[in-house]
């Protein structure tokens, strides 16, 4: 009888993907919401657990969720109580399985695996459960914990799983790990094939905070030949190497890849079938130390998996000619930190990426706003428009340099009055070159003003005249990426591990400006406060930070150094105390620690990295942001100004950005903003106006209201729902939609009242 | 130590490396690079982006080949020697030939049948619409074509007629033109051989029978072809600069202009080549590029780019195949992974396509807002400038036409358009002109009498220095007279030389520097401190080498007479150049011969003058000067070999130093 149902079941469930398949592909190929920077539509097949807690022990219950270990291999399984559902390792009846070699086999069942490095610097894999290690357990009070000795490596670690609530922890302290000298260890893994699946026998995705977010759906095994595997926070410059190999053997410069979207929030989630079963992870302690990573089946093994990384050495360039050639050799110190994580398990309607979200911005309210919840309270008016402004830059002459006006104060008001005569009601001016000698010329550690552009008079009257005519002015600056012409590079600049300093090229020997340094964080910092300070007795009541919130690293100078985490902490007091100094913060792309200092934030990103393996980019971000802080799309004007742009911005509640300038194009040609394609004003002035107008009556409605879900009805149409009964749903193909009371012409949105909560709710 | 070795390797290919940019647009992951005003690379908005990957869950293995017809991809999946068809519309996937072929590298797609050229069996297979195969064209039977002949072929297009126009591996002489029967019509355009200065020595020296057995001059074979909507045949060279693109008449001659003057913005990788419907060129990279250029070959745009370490959108890890459909999609193949990227047009490529179409058709005036569209957002680009500007001329707006030639850096339009403002400016200005030239002339008859007259009131200079300085004037007289009083002391000193080399240096900046658009020989964009430096350098390499040189040959000189001599040589080239330099202003490029042409008498009679400075100054014969100016010449050559040498070995010698400290401060640590 179980053997029919399982059938009838899988029959169901073929026929059900059949259908999701041919709807999904119904149009055109090739259509641009059918790549991974949108999202597709949900199968909501039904899912069953393949696993039982038989052999397993049980070491602590709450209410939802109870915590079961096998003793003889330290494997873990979690029963949900809600729902019945079981969530497990591996199954060793499987194909999958048997196909692992031995050291794997053991891996997967391990409730802790070790990367660790012999003494040439190579590096190997070994599991909690693998025969050579030795475990001991111990049941403790709300969980269990564990001493796992490798005693061939000499590497010995205690860690503990537990349960709190609803949620299971995983903790591992610094003290608690003791290595001999051969062998140092190099990373843990908790749980490591936790929540995995097999190719595609479930319908599921793993979630990545990949930029927004991005998915990643459970499918057949296919021959990558990399996976996910990202830095928390972003790349740590302090030891990365900056570089990666790239030859394009062509005439053009070499360099020709974007930066790819970084890992702002330390969290990951898996799915299993959509609206049913979902875990959610949140690194609660290392999260700076530690990368996510996600596999796609075909990767090593035939599971899906995902999972966080806790690094406590890496390998490292250390350079030994001039030329920057060297060897890679191992990080002596370990990193010092206590390893946690959190896994949330999420059951029914809550059971997705929006779930996810939700949990993640209520549980984690006050680490990630701040605990007076004041931003809630006040609602803005009308869609504000962001409008950067470039005022000043340096700019090569025959002899010398010189620095070129781009946008006087007095310009940078008309711009502002041409906007708001066009029914823009709600400007924040953003000026960027401000300083002495603009954006690539200024010494960051002065406060000065630029007198081409009018000086700080100017400034001051600009500030003035935004509080007359009832707009923001926000000062940008960015002591984080600079040129050498704004430090001192022998003093001022960061300093690696292998003590050299910190700077990133491109492969493009046609530019002028190619190297940016990364400046010494403690002096950044500083330059920050004092400016800050500086700023506020002038009357300023702004300040935008480029860089600052988004780069994460230490400074390794020889017997001077400070680490990632104590960096992290000189960055958040510094964000601090310069809002304490009486300016509303800004920062563009910032990491999640640095929200509850900004007011708003600029250039948040829209599109996962566009790995072959991502299927779907999700407004995670977005959806975290949304009613608590003001979030802004990327420069408009710079390649995302086209249609689906625009309804991407409308879906994902952004808020309309743009740069420009008040000279021509080619008056800047000489300065190292040539990159910038086009910015003129007066060639953007209509399109602006036009996008904006249209932005603002789709989302003033729901302006400081927080997104409660989201659904993709079919490919190319996404509804989102808000908390205050609005929908707004969105048509990204060529044809009308009509549906359920919907109706949307192509390429367009509908903004609407919910006729009931549960509107529209597909599935199960 | 193997694993330091390994690691060393790494580390070395890490230094030539690159690191990627956070910049402007957001959807792609490569960045799009365009030609600015002086064919500079520069970033520009996205002009493509990738929609979908194809065939993630189809196992394709070694495709070499796309090709698409009425809504079908066909791709030639070399690896599981058959063709997979793929239709766009219902995404229904079916093969064609599996068990029929050997190894297929190339496949073309007529109204009728599907063409399959397969090295492996060095046939090509025609199959019908419907997958069966109907014929077989093997090696052609006719004596024209030779027992020996190579005949593998690779790629392939047919023209309407049904002739098969067939790149056959290892051919080199040319396209394999086939007719519909597989009779052999003869080899089409094959390339030429590059002769180069070795080889022209060579050839002088070596006898018949040397060059048959040492020399391989054989031309370079065609990699790929394409084929337009008008029947051109398009080949690909690989390993060539500037023409590896040609675009075939009939007879097989290139007729694409740029490409034939070896000036076209291309690749030495190019694998493929396809042609849009309005006549765009696209070729790809092996590693990934995409260069789109315009009818005429100029290029649009260059992007996409190679999949190391990762494998994401729009990046390739040996890109093999290139196809494009009506709705100016971009369909690339990648033969690593198997997979097919489609990229999608953005509203400013769209744009951009617009403005080219209507400047192709010769519809100037029409272009003209559409470029003015296009420039919002980029207003850097070349080709649209250039556009804009022709569009501005046919108008009859010369000052608007002029400013974006200048910004295209098309230097013969430009000068056109300002052939024109002058005409209207003398048209204009003709009286006012003409009563200038009659005051002028009555001005110079005028002071003229007087100056016979002796009336001119004579300007006497007191100062030693002024009268040695316009002593230059002298020079251009009375030479050899001059050189005799430098050398006696009677005029010149080291403080009027120095004076006059700095004039010199001067105006050897302002002729580098200073000219006009037109003819501004600074196009390499060069610093005026390099341009200082090295005039100085090789003014003051002669001197010292004169002087030496002359020393030991007896000659009279010092070296004081040697440095005024050589400063009052250059007599000529201070005094009438700036005339020169401010002619440019006035003239078009159709008189560029007279700028030249001065110049050239300028800077020759200099040389003259600095000839003779050596013989009279060293009081040398006609002989004896020429073997001491041609000793100098030399003796500047090896005192630039010797410092190359000295700087190389000092560089090398620091590395070295830097290596050990940095080694030993690890360590030490």
């Amino acid at each position: 009888m179980r053997v029919n149902l399982g059938t009838i079941t899988k029959t169901v469930l073929f026929l059900m993907y059949l259908l999701a398949v041919s709807s999904v592909f119904s149009r055109d190929t090739g259509s641009d919401y059918l790549s991974n920077r949108f999202t597709k539509p949900e199968v909501y097949s039904q899912v069953t657990s393949k696993f039982d807690t038989q052999d397993y022990f049980k070491v602590a219950e709450s209410e939802s969720v109870e915590l079961w270990v096998n003793r003889e291999t330290s494997s873990i399984r979690v029963a949900d109580r809600t729902t019945g559902y079981v969530w497990g390792d591996v199954l060793e009846s499987e194909r999958a399985y048997r196909n692992l070699n031995e050291s794997w086999k053991a891996i997967a069942r391990s409730a802790l695996l070790i990367e660790y490095y012999n003494e040439r610097g190579i590096l190997a894999v070994r599991g909690s459960a693998d025969r050579l290690a030795k475990r001991s357990f111990f049941e403790t009070t709300d969980g269990a914990a564990f001493r796992v000795d490798f005693e061939d490596l000499g590497i010995s670690i205690g860690f503990s799983v537990r349960l709190e609530d609803s949620c299971v922890v995983f903790r591992l302290n610094s003290a608690d790990i003791s290595e001999g000298s051969r062998f140092s260890l190099g990373s843990i893994v908790f749980a490591p094939f936790f929540a995995s699946t097999v190719e595609d026998e479930i319908d599921g995705y793993i979630f990545i905070p990949d930029g927004p977010g991005a998915l990643m759906r459970f499918s057949g095994a296919s021959n990558y030949s990399n996976w996910f595997e990202k830095r928390v926070y972003g790349k740590d410059y302090g030891i990365e190497n900056l570089t990666i190999p790239n030859d394009l053997r062509a005439g053009r410069p070499n360099d020709f890849l974007r930066e790819e979207p970084t890992v702002m929030m330390p969290v990951y989630g898996v799915v299993h079938g959509v609206r049913q079963n979902a875990l959610f992870g949140v690194i609660t302690s290392g999260a700076e130390y530690s990368s996510v990573f996600a596999y796609p089946a075909g990767v090593l093994s035939d599971y899906n998996r995902a999972g966080v990384k806790f690094i406590f050495r890496q390998r490292y360039l250390q350079p030994t000619s001039r030329s920057g050639a060297g060897v890679q050799v191992v990080q002596r110190e370990k990193n010092d930190f206590d390893a946690e994580l959190r896994v949330f398990f999420l059951a029914g309607r809550e059971a997705d990426y929006v779930g996810m979200a939700k949990l993640y911005r209520t549980e984690f309210s006050e680490e990630l706003f701040g605990p007076s919840r004041e931003s809630e309270g006040q609602r803005e008016s009308g869609l504000p428009l962001a409008i950067s402004v470039i005022a000043s830059d340096i700019e090569k002459r025959l002899i010398g340099y010189g620095t070129r006006s781009i946008t006087t104060a007095r310009e940078a008001k008309e711009i502002v009055r041409v906007l708001q005569e066009s029914k823009v009601d709600t400007v924040k001016l953003f000026v960027e070159g401000w300083q002495k000698d603009g954006v690539h010329g200024s010494n960051i550690s002065k406060l000065s003003f630029e007198n081409a552009i009018g000086g700080k008079n100017a400034l001051i009257d600009l500030a003035r005249d935004s509080l007359d005519k009832g707009y923001e002015l926000f000062l940008v600056d960015n002591v984080t990426k600079v040129s050498e012409r704004q430090i001192n590079v022998n003093r001022e600049v960061g300093i690696n591990l292998s003590q050299s300093s910190i700077f990133e090229e491109r492969d493009n020997k046609d530019l002028w400006l190619y190297r940016f340094y990364y400046s010494n964080i403690k002096l950044a910092s500083r330059y920050i406060q004092e400016k800050a300070v500086g700023l506020a007795e002038l009357g300023f009541s702004n300040l935008a930070l480029k860089e600052y919130g988004s780069r994460l690293y230490g400074d390794m100078a020889f017997g001077k150094e400070l680490p990632r985490s104590k960096a992290l902490e000189v960055i958040e007091e510094t964000l601090g105390l310069a809002r304490d100094s009486g300016l509303d913060i800004f920062l563009f792309s910032p990491n999640s620690y640095a929200w509850r200092y900004a007011g708003g934030v600029m250039g948040a990103p829209v599109n996962n990295s566009q790995y072959l393996f991502q299927t779907d980019t999700v407004p995670f971000l977005q959806i975290v942001l949304s009613g608590v802080r003001e979030h802004y799309t990327p420069y408009m004007n710079n390649s995302f100004f086209a249609r689906s742009d625009v309804l991407k911005a409308i879906e994902y509640g952004a808020y309309p950005s743009f740069i420009v300038t008040w000279v021509d194009n080619y008056v800047i040609r000489d300065t190292p903003l040539w990159d910038y394609p086009s910015t003129k004003f007066e060639d953007w002035h209509e399109e602006i106006v036009r996008i904006y107008l249209e932005m603002k009556e789709a989302l003033d409605p729901v302006i400081g209201w927080r997104i409660v879900d989201r659904e993709v009805l079919e490919a190319g149409i996404v509804r989102v729902d808000y908390e205050n009964g609005r929908s707004i749903a969105v048509n990204y193909t060529e044809t009308r939609y009509e549906s359920e009371g919907i109706d949307i012409a192509p390429r367009s949105w509908k903004s609407f009242e919910r006729d009931n909560a549960d509107y529209g709710v597909g599935g199960l | 130590m193997k694993e330091t070795i390994r690691l060393i390797r790494i580390a070395i290919v890490l230094a030539f490396s690159v690191c990627s940019v956070r910049l402007l647009g957001w959807n792609s992951t490569y960045l799009t690079f365009t030609l600015s005003g002086n064919n500079e690379w520069k970033v520009t908005q996205d002009a493509y982006i990738v929609s979908e990957v194809l065939f993630l869950d189809y196992d394709l293995y070694y495709p070499e080949d796309i090709f698409l017809k009425d809504g079908k991809l066909y791709i030639a999946d070399s690896g599981n020697a058959r063709v997979v068809v793929f239709d766009l519309e219902t995404r229904k996937v079916s093969s064609i030939g599996d068990f029929n072929l050997w190894r297929p590298t190339g496949v073309f797609v007529s109204d009728d049948y599907i063409y399959v050229a397969d090295p492996g069996t060095s046939e090509v297979v025609l199959f019908d619409k419907s997958g069966k195969e109907v014929s077989r064209i093997g090696r052609p039977k006719n004596l024209l074509f030779g027992e020996f002949a190579n005949y593998n072929p690779g790629k392939l297009v047919v023209d309407k007629r049904g002739n098969l126009y067939i790149v056959s591996e290892g051919t080199f002489e040319g396209v394999i033109q086939l007719d519909r029967n597989g009779d052999f019509l003869g080899y089409f355009g094959a390339n030429r051989v590059w002769m180069g200065f070795l080889d022209r020595l060579i050839d002088l020296f070596y006898t018949r029978e040397q060059k048959s057995r040492l020399l391989n001059r054989i031309p370079k074979p065609y990699t790929n072809i394409a084929i337009d909507d008008k029947g051109l045949i398009y080949t690909l060279t690989q390993n060539e600069w500037g023409n590896a693109i040609k675009k075939h008449n009939t007879i097989g001659n290139n007729i694409l202009s740029k490409s034939r003057g070896g000036r076209m913005t291309d690749e030495p990788n190019f694998a493929d080549i396809t042609i849009t419907g309005d006549g765009r060129i696209l070729a790809l990279t092996e590693t990934g590029l995409i260069y789109e250029y315009d009818p005429e070959g100029n290029l649009v745009f260059s992007f996409g780019g190679r999949a190391i370490s990762t494998e994401r959108y729009g990046l390739f890890s040996i890109a093999s195949g290139i196809a494009c459909d009506e709705e100016d999609r971009i369909y690339v193949l990648d033969k690593e992974s198997g997979l097919v990227h489609v990229f999608n047009p953005t509203e400013y490529a769209g744009i951009l396509h617009e403005a080219l179409n209507l400047y192709v058709q010769g519809k100037y005036l029409e272009s003209k807002e559409t470029w003015r569209r296009v420039m919002t957002y980029d207003g850097y680009l070349q080709i649209a400038h250039y556009g804009l500007g022709k569009a501005y001329f046919q108008s009859g707006e010369f000052e608007k036409a002029a400013i974006h030639f200048r910004e295209a850096y098309a230097k013969r339009e430009y000068s056109d358009t300002y052939w024109e403002l002058r005409n209207g400016f003398v048209q204009r200005n003709m009286q006012i002109i003409l009563i200038a030239l009659l005051l002028l002339i009555v001005l110079s008859t005028l002071i003229e009498r007087l100056r016979r007259r002796g009336k001119l009131l004579k300007l006497r200079i007191g100062s030693k220095f002024l009268n040695d300085l316009l002593y230059l004037k002298n020079m251009l007289r009375h030479p050899l007279d001059s050189f005799y009083y430098l050398q006696s002391g009677n005029h010149g000193s080291i403080l009027s030389a120095t004076t006059i080399y700095l004039l010199f240096f001067t105006v050897v900046l302002f002729d580098y520097f200073g000219r006009s658009f037109i003819f501004n020989l600074n196009v390499a964009d060069r610093s005026v401190g390099f341009l200082l430096l090295t005039s100085s350098a090789f003014t003051g390499l002669w001197i010292v080498s004169n002087y030496l040189v002359s020393s030991i040959n007896d000659g009279r000189g010092t070296f004081k007479d040697v440095f005024i001599f050589t400063a009052y040589s250059f007599a000529p080239y201070i005094i009438f150049q700036p005339f020169v330099i401010l002619l440019t202003y006035v003239l078009t490029y159709n008189e560029r011969f007279l700028i030249d042409f001065l110049t050239y008498i300028n800077v020759g009679w200099s040389f003259i003058l600095l000839f003779t400075g050596v013989k009279e100054i060293h009081d040398y014969d006609i002989k004896n000067t020429l073997k001491s100016f041609l000793l100098t010449v030399g003796w500047i050559f090896v005192m630039v070999l010797v410092y190359s040498i000295v700087y190389m070995l000092w560089d090398q010698l620091i590395d070295t130093a830097y290596s050990i400290a940095r080694e030993a401060f690890y360590r030490a640590r």
